[in-house]
């Protein structure tokens, strides 16, 4: 019988001698058995704070409705991480996404949203469920916008998005609370779009763009303000796990 | 030409429908505010919901629904004046 958990538990992986942080949810259903196991890839920048009450939500009910295993690493650089951003390059979230798979998996499948969806889709052919997919670069611009505004407010810059979107890409710099590498910067603009052909694709209902299948839930991650959404995490949890036991 | 001025009016009124659901999601307002908004309606300064962090949100969800780039240059005290303004700015930025 899968012992029952009724919260992820917080345990560590270890990248370049840095220990980071790695929720799991479900660990034991994953030592007793060689079923299905989920590795979710955060969000990035903001979007990881704002989602990160959604995910441990959908990660217990994951856990403990369907008897799903999952872990939830944070990115070098993002959440608690002690690295700092500015040392940052696309390279180090795949490396860590591996160290993952090799210090708690192995997975069966990948499970992301939003700005996590481009990252999820270049480490590895396992199949992939992805929630309101934006493209990273798309992200940077929104961190652009939100630290144009405040440096508008408070009276210093007359720089355009575009000059300051160059600048980062040429010479890193500060986004909205974030410093961005340079190589960081030039790598999440020059992302491939995602094409691959495992990717099952989710939205919310609502939201006119075309996908695999539509929940109903709250649009977290717009919002300018951390809030949560319960039944939207279970919503999320049933469907993954029909997909991953499909 | 009567169809196309037709197919005007209905890309226009789905482009109305977007918006206000764009609105509804980033600020985190219920369908039945949006639904209620007006050419008239007053936006920034009349929506507390609605701030400076909460317009760059705004934009690059308009850019991402909408499928378009929006030139911040562009984008000024009058574009979120009013519903209104909001719209007409949105419709001149699709491709025709």
């Amino acid at each position: 019988m899968a012992t029952v958990i009724q919260h992820p538990e917080t345990s560590q992986y270890s990248l370049n001698e840095h220990a980071e942080r790695c929720l799991i949810a479900g660990g034991d259903i994953a030592k007793g058995s060689q079923g299905p196991s989920l590795l979710i890839v955060p969000p990035l920048f903001e979007e990881a704070n704002k989602l990160r009450r959604l995910l441990v939500q959908f990660m217990s009910a994951l856990a403990h409705k369907h008897d799903i295993a999952s872990a939830l690493p944070d990115l070098p650089g993002t959440l608690e991480s002690e690295r700092p951003s500015s040392e940052i390059s696309l390279s180090d979230w795949h490396a860590a996404l591996e160290q993952v798979t090799e210090q708690h998996g192995p997975f069966t499948h990948v499970m992301s949203l939003r700005s996590g969806c481009d990252i999820a889709c270049q480490i590895n052919d396992l199949p992939q469920w992805h929630l309101a997919p934006l493209n990273a670069w798309r992200h940077l611009r929104t961190l652009a916008r939100t630290q144009l505004a405040s440096e508008r407010e408070a009276g210093g810059s007359s720089r355009s998005l575009d000059d300051m979107l160059n600048d980062i890409v040429q010479n890193g710099g500060d986004l909205a609370g974030y410093t961005i590498s340079a190589p960081l910067a030039a790598e999440l603009k020059e992302l491939p779009e995602t094409s691959a052909q495992n990717i099952y694709q989710v939205r919310l209902s609502g939201d006119d763009k075309a996908a695999d299948h539509y929940i109903t839930g709250t649009p977290l991650w717009l919002r300018t303000e951390p809030s949560e959404d319960h039944d939207m995490a279970l919503a999320m949890a049933t469907d993954v796990a029909q997909w991953m036991t499909a | 030409m009567a169809g196309m001025a037709q197919s005007d009016a209905d890309s226009s009124a789905k482009s109305d429908t977007i918006l206000r659901s764009i609105l509804r999601d980033v600020l985190g307002l219920s369908q039945s505010q949006v639904d209620d908004f007006d050419a008239d309606t007053e936006l920034f300064g009349a929506l507390p919901e609605l701030d400076s962090m909460a317009v760059a949100g705004l934009l690059t969800e308009i850019e991402d629904r909408f499928d378009i780039i929006i030139d911040d240059e562009d984008v000024d005290g009058e574009t979120f004046e009013n519903y209104g303004s909001l719209l007409a700015f949105t419709l001149q930025k699709l491709p025709q």
